[in-house]
């Protein structure tokens, strides 16, 4: 972790130049004024207010020196990572800072924390139905159960759904689309997992190449947002990844209590259609899934129900909804050597313009509720789009 | 395009890569518009390709090649209409500038560095570098002179380099450790 002290860095001058990787020293005045006029000319290159006169002579310095093409290039990699699409600079890993010493930080931290849980509290029991939804929401068709933090009921506007997360992250996530999904799978029950889905959508809909969390794919005519990479990770808990290096970890499962239940899902690839089914209109579409999954060995002895769920997605007026579904499972062995396949078909109903690949594990039972340390994992997720006349496009 | 799926081992690489690579196109093609065009050319050539690519080559090399032809084609494309640097220019831009680890403790450092710029600049910084406003509109919205707004972002790229670079060798010894 780093330890800063703030306001030790702007406004007084430094010999920022001194032995540093980036540029040797410069000890002469002319050689500063020469980099002064770099800095200047690049930046206004940057603020896109320079003249061609401006380039020019910036064209000029770059190719007189190589300190003048290592500050130009200094800044211009600044820049880029300022501008980041996902603005991670800005918005992720905040620097701990050691701003104020405090005489008893666990104390105060505790009595914080505990002020903020209240007021969080408070705030969720209170105010939900007064957040603005207009946006868009989770939705679901699903009962509730304990896998939402929150009841999906309305209150007050019967035709404005609450806020069915008490997850900052779902909360944020308002901003996305609405999205309906039938059906009783993990998926279905997990905020998280179509959270991603709708911001796989999203991403997709905007057409962007890259995001935080994912990887934006291109086959054929399909785009797809995976996040298989993301969800990667090397052997572990006595489990070899089946091929390759990695393989995909689910997240750690969320316990029912009074149902006797364990599941987590993620949503692991969405996948934009529209230009496929804009060609090829009417039935015959198919996707074939096949994917292996494995389990750790953990407190919990008994066996997993793995499922692989795919959702058609028709898309329009602004919310996305499911029209067509399927779920297949597959019961784990206990042995963490070996992996089991699960392979389905599903047929793509017309209207489909997005696809939804999740994977879900469950268990039941009193094993369920013993904490989740075994982990469980798949891997070799494969996905074929059949074409009409038997024609197949791997994604 | 291939219908081949691109490899998981390539699709690694070439996500870890991004954020360099980026970073070396804007240099060669200073225009943000301009360099996030030529990126997604780029990565579309480089994930057609995918199955040319040695896994024992230097994976950034190769990248980075493709990236300067298509800046260099993105160029005489447009050669008429934007101002651009010439291709002696182009080709003097070294790109051990851009090794991804050094971009990415560039990156951790600039982290820190941006917390500690003071309020002021820190609008100022968001509404540029995060909303993209250009110097007219950010003029605007926080009420002060274009060249008042102009020279404060000056001082805020150079505040936060002279940062970065006393921040790096923590960084570094942090990432160590």
């Amino acid at each position: 972790m780093i330890l800063l002290k703030k306001n030790e860095d702007f406004g007084k001058k430094i010999d920022f130049r001194a032995n540093t990787p980036w540029t040797p020293t410069y000890p002469m005045n002319a050689t500063n004024d020469f980099l002064k006029e770099v800095e200047s000319l690049t930046v206004r290159v940057l603020d896109d207010i320079h003249t061609p006169a401006d380039l020019d002579r910036l064209s000029h310095l770059l190719l007189a020196s190589s300190q003048a093409r290592s500050r130009y290039a200094e800044l211009m990699i600044q820049d880029s990572m300022l501008h980041w699409e996902t603005s991670e600079v800005l918005e992720f890993e905040q620097p701990v800072q050691e701003a104020i010493s405090f005489p008893f930080p666990p104390l105060l931290a505790s009595i914080a924390a505990a002020v903020v849980a209240v007021f969080g509290v408070w705030f969720l029991k209170n105010d939900a139905s007064d957040l603005d939804l207009e946006k868009g929401q989770v939705t679901s068709n699903t009962t509730p159960s304990a896998f939402s933090p929150t009841v999906s009921e309305t209150s007050g506007d019967p035709k404005r759904p609450r806020l069915e997360t008490a997850d900052p992250k779902a909360i944020e996530d308002t901003a996305l689309a609405v999205l309906e999904v039938d059906g009783k799978s993990p998926f279905t029950r997990s905020a998280e997992a179509r959270n991603e889905a709708r911001r796989g959508i999203r991403i997709l809909d905007e057409k962007k190449r890259f995001a935080d969390g994912g990887l934006v794919q291109f086959h054929g005519d399909v785009v797809g947002w995976s996040r298989e990479e993301h969800l990667s990770v090397p052997a572990e808990q006595g489990i070899l990844p089946l091929e390759g290096d990695d393989m995909i970890k689910l997240s750690r499962m969320s316990i029912d209590v009074p149902g006797q239940s364990a599941e987590s899902s993620e949503t692991l690839r969405v996948l934009d259609l529209r230009d496929v089914t804009r060609k090829e209109d009417g039935p015959g579409l198919r996707l074939s899934t096949s994917v292996y999954f494995n389990q750790g060995v953990g407190l919990a002895h008994g066996s997993t129900e793995f499922s692989l769920t795919v959702h058609a997605i028709s898309s329009s007026e602004g919310a996305d909804r499911s029209i067509g579904h399927k779920q297949s499972s597959i019961n784990s062995d206990l042995n963490p050597a070996t992996w089991e396949e699960l392979a389905s078909d599903f047929e793509i109903p017309e209207g489909t313009d997005y696809l939804l690949v999740a994977l879900n594990a469950r268990k039941e039972g009193s094993q369920a509720l013993l904490p989740d340390f075994g982990g469980h994992y798949a891997d070799q997720l494969r996905l074929n789009l059949i074409l009409r006349e038997n024609e197949s496009l791997p994604l | 395009m291939s219908d081949d799926p691109v490899p998981f081992d390539f699709s690694r690489k070439l996500t870890a890569l991004q954020r360099s690579l980026y970073a070396y196109i804007l240099t060669l093609l200073p225009n943000r518009a301009d360099a996030e065009d030529v990126l997604q050319e780029t990565n579309l050539i480089l994930c057609r390709k995918a199955n040319e690519y040695d896994p024992g080559g230097h994976f950034q090399g190769w990248a980075f090649q493709i990236a300067r032809y298509q800046v260099m084609a993105h160029i005489t494309k447009t050669k008429r209409s934007r101002l651009h640097f010439s291709t002696e220019v182009i080709e003097s831009f070294a790109e051990e500038e851009f090794d991804s680890k050094k971009v990415a403790l560039s990156q951790k450092a600039l982290q820190i560095c941006y917390e500690l710029l003071p309020v002021h600049m820190k609008k100022i910084a968001q509404l540029r570098f995060r909303e993209d406003s250009n110097l007219k509109d950010i003029a605007a919205k926080v009420g002060r002179p274009l060249g008042s707004v102009s020279a404060t972002l000056h001082r805020i790229r150079i505040n936060l380099t002279d940062c970065v670079r006393r921040k790096l060798p923590i960084v570094e010894a942090e990432n160590e450790l």
